[in-house]
């Protein structure tokens, strides 16, 4: 209304004006937008005076002044231009689309906010950066866009989890996850990814808690607020957009394997063996392998180093991507409608991905009335070998010929230790079909101007069914006395999940004064959530291949049951005040139930204030080329949290005692975790400011902007499942702990350094920096373990751990370590064997001391090239994959001194004070060497906690959009062809010898399904 | 008119949306029952259960790997027990033992401390009292100071202080003559009896509250032998007045076992969890077990077969099986490798025998009764107690009543017929005799008497409760000629403790008492003064 109105005004000035004062020369010309069509009421002024005219329907102009005179040329939503009269008669204007002036950003709730009116941190990731590789992942394609946003992979493999993590680990929790909301409705990171990435209008990563204040207890670690496409403009017809892309995927690096020795034990040859304890490589033809086909058809290769030999065990993966979305639309209304096909062919052969995508956005403006809808359907099924491929491959003595073995036959492989990985791909598989249907309705009733309420719900299912088989296998051979027998077993597992959602939100906007304006929302959520879960199992089947319950020799073993109810609700005010255009204040109160914290605990409020002061508006004399904008904010947030724990948590609980029933005696004995009754709420304070400004302001385009962001976040009263000392009866619990503090800075710079009609440069660069310090542990304790390798039943495997310690950084990795003198050098015993202390010591820290995003697009035409890249360093992270092929004997370090007793270096003999120069360590055979290497090498966490620097090539993309020209007389309005890669490139230090990607696992570094891959997509997409 | 209509409908579904009185109480689990709602009827044979399958698999694998008596099956397997052989302490090393026990024993307090339902559980309580200072005995006996008066607490206490070894070991005692109070002050009472809650046997059947008085007892003979070495007036005179309070104490002359109704379904964890571990899987394939990992070592063959003695022990054959052509007991040493062994086709190792019930893939072998103490064991600390004059009694006849019933529980009677001659076979009588006067296995023929007790209880032990024989060999130095693995790293000794587990470690690093894998070897538990 009031932009309108302010037209309309400037319209009648301007008309007044050009009857009061005419002038000797005439000008005369059109405005036109970006895309050539003509501005109808552009204001045309001369500078310095109050003359002026607008244009008309055709956008032509034509206004009467002197030579030298200063035309500036404004149009709301565009930005000005000024042109200098000389001598020509006709000047015609191109305005271009200002977006930092008026750029609206979706806040919390659905709230549209000028950028300036924004208190906190945020960044807005446009459809097009989030696609522009053509990731099918919406989750992954974030990455490297957002300074102070991690996106970590925690596995690998077809259908990838991620954790989204904004502005570092501050909390000792682990829940550091960023909250999603998708259209308004909180939602996860599961469904995002689920999205069609093409369906996307715009995802605003609300960085700064205060944006996240008003999401209540999920909300502590930032928001991505996601929104999807809604229509077009153009009533009339359907804009069709079709677009399809094809992926190839294939391994990008493989852990570096030692050379010089091959399968074997304690330095003999071996060929049932699965380590690599081999003699020396000599070349000469030695049996590998069981006899196979036949019981004596030994298979007998050089004994040589074959580079990467389990890569031929990998396919190129191909991923096809369809879309067609359909959208019209008026003011009045639009809807949209979407479809999207996903297929995905695996690293590893026969694994296979599929998903199927349906969207339909509508929304009618009706008088007061406005009802909009969103339904969505998404149905996935993934077809994929058993979890532990990769890992028994990367076991695979390097002397063997993998390909040899490829028969899939029980039988056919290279060692008696272990099933062959190509009989896995057909006996062990898991078979997942995924269902999400979603449903959103908002109704909107405006009273008037100043007041309306919307009504805004929605229900979210999903389900899930799995089936996990292993088909058996009856060794009736029984090699060297070896039952390598396998047990068939199958595993179903249904689960399904049902979120419900409701706001109803009241909104008021009234000028209190000319100057002054206050809105506010005043509104309650009602929130339920509820799962069911079945599952079983068994082993032993009758008939080989029938995966069902009565086809067991013997009883279900695996039968499981669980259901889960929780519900929360939420009361909330926002008011907030308008000084004129430049100072903002919002206020934010929310009050929330969580019914899984006992009934004293359930209720928690909390609150934020921010301030926003835009100077350059405030003193328009500050404004010029130099400085084109300028924006100062400051806000103080307080979020809470109890999203650490489940449903009925906080009661001790029994479980039947393993083993049981026997006949009809049962039996419940306590659960070996447990969490403390009066759990409260985890509370977040935070306290930012932020610096925004754009500059340099040349052809109407800022060349530089840059916005910087520094902050302070409390964390209290995290709610953190630990392990525990054993004696108190439990394993693990989730208790309250710590105090921790955040502090960091992101700093973000966009440059465009050139800049012509047909070529345009971007560049943008953010850095990223955050420290988390641990204040207090608990009561009894400063220090505390947060995470460590499970094994099946939950229990921690090994010593190394994540651990939060009082007055130290967080998290930091602690685990054994070399005994050391005060001079550094290691302890040695009198054999030579580096000395055990039982106490853990600290080992790297896993949060970077800085990430670096770089950006770069340039355009020329309509030809465009983009490429996003990152930098992290810092930072260690637990390598289990060299951790195991240690133990094996395939590290390069297993093999460095030829297997041979070696001194080592910088060390001292236990009692003798002077560095050890005579005592050699490893032993003085093979069985000692490698006895060595295993139990005392491999003991030392600290020879597997690696640097986790890195720095990679995210995305590259190369597009191409026909001229418009040459489409005028079809009937396409767009045709973009594309090509990009993502993952192309990454670099690793020397000691992380192609391992682990770091980022994946989040600082102790597992197998996934997959190594580490790179993909190559072209793409096509045409709009008519 | 028709406007407010509509006004008012998104008021209603508003208003009927928001929250009414019990909204949010719906915090109650439908999955799992609470702790305290559980009684102890229904926990304890869980409680038993879950501490005993520790005892008798993982804790019996590492007393028999320590003393020397299981060797490592090289035929099947690259470096068998290799941490084990090589003496490689270290926080990993059988921290589940300690977990294990530490977290199972916490149904036995919670039993004790149980107050719902109104009933009287006085008979449960005094069961859980003994058999949580049965366990806390061991922890003490492998790890020396433990966590003890601030344990079990669970959420109110995750980080419980250390205390003194032998301030607990006065308090097991303290416990155990509670738990007999208790069970006197209950007979005749309102106390609920044990009923099928009671999965443990005593001989043949349940037992009654006396059977268990006479557990307790034993367990405290236990307690106080361990410390007779330690010849401190204090402990002197602590181990004289308990005993003063036991002079008309009876004690356990059966075997005390577990059985909850074991049954032969391995995927659902219902075997006898030895057999589980060392046995079959239901199906009959050792795939999955630890069956073909272990063999006999030189020694364990040796100590039997009377090589040395020449008097051979019938034991062995049930202890160990015969392979190959001909039929033989064939062990190796600990830490060998293949390439030791004489290669060919007649390459064989013994695997567990036929006493122990794991010999074949059995219905029977999976539902036996697991071993929680054995009558032989019981009636070698009373003949050793009525020796130190701690009781009244004859030595000898406990003694060879010990040997007898260590004959009993492999499967060798006096009455048995093997030869089929029609006449018993009087085996257990014609070893009695034919080892009487043999220095250290008979009694006649030890000058040491303590030295043929310990001796015969070793093998006794052999395979059954290899804790108990570690233990024991620790606080005895009996047997004098056991073997020291090949490959151990620790300069010729052999542990006497375990390290405190990295649960410990990280979850309770405030209190853990800090270590080295010296400690291991060095550091000796209180009572072991040898």
């Amino acid at each position: 209304m009031k932009t309108k109105f302010n037209g309309i005004l400037t319209l009648l000035l301007a008309f007044v004006v050009q009857l009061t004062f005419a002038q000797e020369k005439t000008i005369s010309g059109t405005v036109v937008d970006e895309t050539n069509m003509p501005l109808p009421g552009a204001t045309v002024v001369i500078k310095g005076t109050t003359t002026g005219t607008s244009t008309d329907f055709d956008g032509k102009y034509s206004i009467t002044t002197n030579t030298g005179d200063v035309l500036t040329f404004s149009y709301v939503g565009y930005s000005e231009q000024t042109a200098t009269v000389g001598a020509e008669t006709t000047i015609d204007i191109a305005l271009a689309l200002d977006n930092s002036l008026e750029e609206v950003v979706i806040t919390a709730l659905g709230v549209k906010r000028k950028s300036d009116a924004v208190t906190s941190s945020n960044q807005q990731v446009k459809a097009e950066e989030l696609t522009q590789a053509n990731n099918p992942d919406v989750v992954q394609g974030l990455a490297g866009k957002v300074s102070g946003l991690q996106i970590n992979t925690t596995s690998t493999g077809l259908n990838p989890n991620t954790d989204i993590i904004l502005r570092g680990t501050s909390s000792i929790s682990g829940e550091n996850n960023a909250l999603i909301v998708i259209d308004n409705v909180i939602s996860t990171a599961n469904t995002l990814s689920a999205l069609d990435p093409n369906t996307i209008e715009s995802a605003n990563v609300m960085k700064g808690a205060s944006g996240a204040a008003l999401y209540g207890s999920r909300g502590g670690n930032g928001v991505i607020i996601v929104t999807t496409k809604k229509g077009s403009k153009d009533a009339t017809k359907f804009t069709v957009d079709v677009k399809s892309s094809v992926t190839m995927e294939e391994v990008a690096y493989l852990p570096q394997r030692q050379d010089r020795f091959g399968q074997g034990w304690e330095g003999d040859l071996d060929w049932t063996d699965q380590g690599a304890w081999g003699p020396e490589f000599d070349g000469s033809l030695q049996v590998v392998g069981m006899p196979y086909p036949g019981a004596t058809d030994w298979r007998l290769h050089n004994y040589n180093h074959i580079e990467d030999n389990i890569k031929p065990f990998f396919n190129t993966g191909v991923t096809y991507q369809n879309s067609v979305s359909l959208a019209a639309g008026d003011e009045n209304g639009y809807i949209n409608f979407s479809a999207n096909k996903q297929d995905i062919e695996g690293l590893i052969p026969g694994n296979e991905y599929r998903k199927d995508f349906f969207n339909l956005n509508a929304s009618k403006t009706a008088g007061k009335w406005k009802v909009s809808g969103i339904t969505r359907y998404i149905t996935s099924e993934t077809d994929r070998t058993a979890n532990g491929t990769y890992q028994s491959l990367s076991q695979t003595p390097t002397n063997v010929n993998i390909e040899d073995f490829n028969s899939g036959e029980f039988r056919d492989h290279w060692t008696l230790y272990a099933t062959s990985p190509y009989w896995n791909l057909r006996n062990r598989r898991s078979i997942t079909q995924t269902d999400r249907f979603e449903v959103q309705a908002d109704l909107q009733y405006n009273f008037n101007d100043n007041i309306n309420v919307i009504l805004r719900s929605a229900v979210n299912s999903y389900s899930y069914k799995s089936l996990a088989y292993n088909n058996g296998f009856l060794d009736t051979e029984q090699t060297l006395g070896t039952d390598r027998s396998e047990t068939s077993r199958f595993d179903k597992d249904k689960y399904s999940n049902r979120e419900l959602y409701t706001d109803l939100i009241f909104n008021f906007d009234y000028d209190l004064t000319d100057d002054i304006r206050f809105t506010s929302l005043v509104g309650g959520n009602l929130n339920e959530s509820s799962f069911d879960r079945l599952l079983l199992g068994g082993q032993n089947l009758t008939i080989p291949g029938l995966y069902t319950s009565s086809n067991l020799d013997g009883e279900l073993d695996n039968r499981f049951q669980n259901e889960g109810l929780e519900r929360g609700a939420a009361a909330y005010v926002a008011p907030s005040f308008e000084y004129k255009d430049y100072l903002y204040l919002n206020l934010t109160g929310r009050y929330e139930w969580d019914s899984k914290l006992n009934q004293d605990n359930r209720g928690f409020f909390y609150y934020s204030g921010g301030l926003s002061f835009v100077p350059t508006k405030a003193f328009p004399s500050i404004k010029g080329k130099a400085i084109q904008k300028l924006k100062l904010s400051a806000s103080y947030t307080t979020t809470g949290n109890a999203s650490g724990i489940d449903a009925y948590d906080i009661n001790y609980r029994a479980s039947q005692a393993p083993g049981f029933s026997h006949g009809t005696l049962n039996s419940f004995i306590a659960n070996t975790t447990a969490t403390d009754f009066n759990l409260v709420n985890e509370d977040v304070f935070t306290t930012e400011f932020n610096i925004n400004a754009d500059l340099l302001k040349i052809n109407n385009k800022s060349r530089v902007t840059m916005d910087f962001a520094y902050y302070i976040q409390t964390n209290e009263n995290q709610i953190l499942s630990t392990s525990t000392s054993s004696a108190s009866g439990l394993v693990g619990a989730t208790i309250n702990v710590g105090e921790t503090e955040t502090k960091g800075l992101e700093f973000d710079l966009g440059l465009t350094p050139l800049k012509t009609d047909d070529f345009e440069w971007n560049v943008n660069l953010g850095y990223a920096t955050s420290e988390t310090m641990v204040n207090k542990v608990t009561d009894d304790a400063t220090e505390v373990l947060t995470r460590f390798y499970q094994a099946g039943n939950g229990a921690q495997v090994g010593t190394v751990g994540i651990y939060a310690i009082e007055g130290e950084e967080f998290p930091l990795i602690k685990g054994t370590a070399y005994t050391r003198d005060d001079q550094g050098r290691v302890v040695l015993d009198a054999s030579g064997n580096p000395v055990r202390a039982s106490q853990l010591q600290v080992l790297g820290k896993l949060t970077p001391d800085y990430i670096i995003n770089f950006g770069t697009g340039f355009s020329y035409k309509s030809l465009s090239l983009n490429a996003v890249l990152d930098y992290r360093t810092g930072h260690s992270f637990y390598s289990n994959i060299a951790s195991n092929l240690n133990e094996i004997g395939g590290t390069v370090e297993s093999a460095q001194t030829g297997r041979e007793a070696f001194l080592f270096p910088n060390s001292t003999i236990e009692g003798s004070g002077v560095t050890n120069t005579s005592v050699l360590t490893g032993g003085s055979t093979p069985a000692q060497y490698q006895s060595y290497v295993q139990r005392n090498y491999g003991y030392f966490d600290e020879n597997f906690v690696l640097d986790a620097t890195a720095v990679k090539l995210r995305e590259v993309s190369l597009t191409y959009d026909l001229p418009t020209k040459l489409l005028k007389n079809t009937f396409v309005n767009k045709l973009q062809v594309g090509a990009s890669g993502r993952n192309l490139y990454t670099w690793l230090p020397r000691e992380n010898r192609g391992y682990n990607d770091p980022e994946v696992g989040t600082g102790l570094g597992n197998y996934g399904q997959t190594p580490p891959t790179r993909s190559y997509t072209v793409s096509l997409n045409i709009v008519f | 008119m028709k406007k407010i209509y509509k006004i008012a409908s998104v008021f209603l579904i508003a208003a009927s949306l928001t929250s009414c009185e019990n909204y949010f109480d719906v915090n109650t689990d439908p999955n799992n029952p609470l702790v305290e709602s559980t009684n102890p009827e229904i926990v304890l044979p869980g409680a038993m259960t879950t501490t005993g399958a520790t005892l008798t698999s993982r804790m019996n694998r590492l007393g028999n790997l320590m003393v020397g008596n299981w060797g490592g099956n090289v035929l099947n397997f690259s470096g068998p027990f290799d941490a084990e052989f090589k003496y490689d302490l270290t926080s990993s090393f059988y921290n589940d033992v300690w977990d294990n026990l530490m977290v199972r024993t916490v149904n036995y307090t919670n039993i004790i401390n149980y107050s719902g339902d109104g009933q009287n559980y006085n008979n449960h309580k005094a069961v859980a009292q003994i058999m949580r200072a049965f366990y806390f005995q061991y922890l003490v006996d492998m790890y020396g100071d433990i966590p003890y008066f601030g344990k079990h607490l669970a959420t109110e206490g995750l980080n419980p202080a250390y205390d003194d070894a032998q301030v607990i070991y006065r308090d097991l005692v303290t416990e155990l003559n509670a738990a007999i109070a208790l069970i006197d002050a209950s007979a005749g009472s309102n106390a609920l009896p044990l009923g099928a809650s009671d999965v443990m046997k005593f001989g043949p059947g349940s037992g009654s509250m006396d059977d268990w008085k006479k557990f307790a007892n034993t367990i405290k003979l236990r307690v106080l032998l361990r410390q007779s070495n330690m010849t401190d007036a204090d402990t002197q005179n602590h181990i004289t007045s308990e005993l003063a309070g036991m002079s008309s104490a009876d004690f356990v002359n059966t075997n005390v076992t577990l059985n909850p109704g074991y049954s032969n379904d391995s995927s659902n964890g219902k075997q006898n969890p030895f057999y589980a571990t060392y046995g079959f899987a239901t199906n009959g394939s050792f795939a999955g077990t630890s069956n073909s990992l272990v063999a006999p070592t030189v020694y364990a063959i040796e100590l039997l077969d009377g090589i040395n003695t020449g008097i051979q022990d019938p034991r062995l054959s049930r202890l160990w099986t015969a392979e190959g052509n001909p039929n033989t007991h064939q062990g190796l040493e600990q830490g060998q490798l293949l390439a030791g062994l004489p290669l060919g086709g007649d390459t064989v190792l013994s695997r567990l025998g036929a006493g122990l019930g794991v010999d074949v893939a059995s219905d029977a072998g999976a539902s036996q009764d697991a071993y929680i103490m054995t009558a032989a064991e019981a009636l070698f600390l009373q003949a050793e107690a009525v020796e130190r004059g701690y009781i009244t009694g004859a030595s000898q006849a406990l003694f060879e009543q010990g040997i007898r019933s260590s004959f009993n529980l492999l499967g060798l009677f006096d009455a048995d017929d093997l030869d089929n001659d029609g006449n018993p076979d009087n085996t257990v009588s014609d070893y009695i005799t034919a080892s009487a006067y043999t220095n250290t296995l008979g009694w006649n023929g030890s000058a040491n008497k303590y030295e043929a007790i310990a001796q015969q209880k070793f093998t006794a032990l052999m395979s059954i409760n290899g804790a108990e024989a570690w233990i024991e060999y620790s606080r005895t130095g009996f047997p004098t000629d056991l073997p020291i693995s090949l490959t151990e790293t620790s300069g010729g000794l052999r542990p006497v403790r375990l390290l405190y587990p990295a649960s410990e470690l990280s979850g309770n690093s405030a209190n853990v008492p800090s270590q080295t894998t010296s400690t291991g070897f060095t550091s000796k538990i209180f009572w072991d003064v040898n």
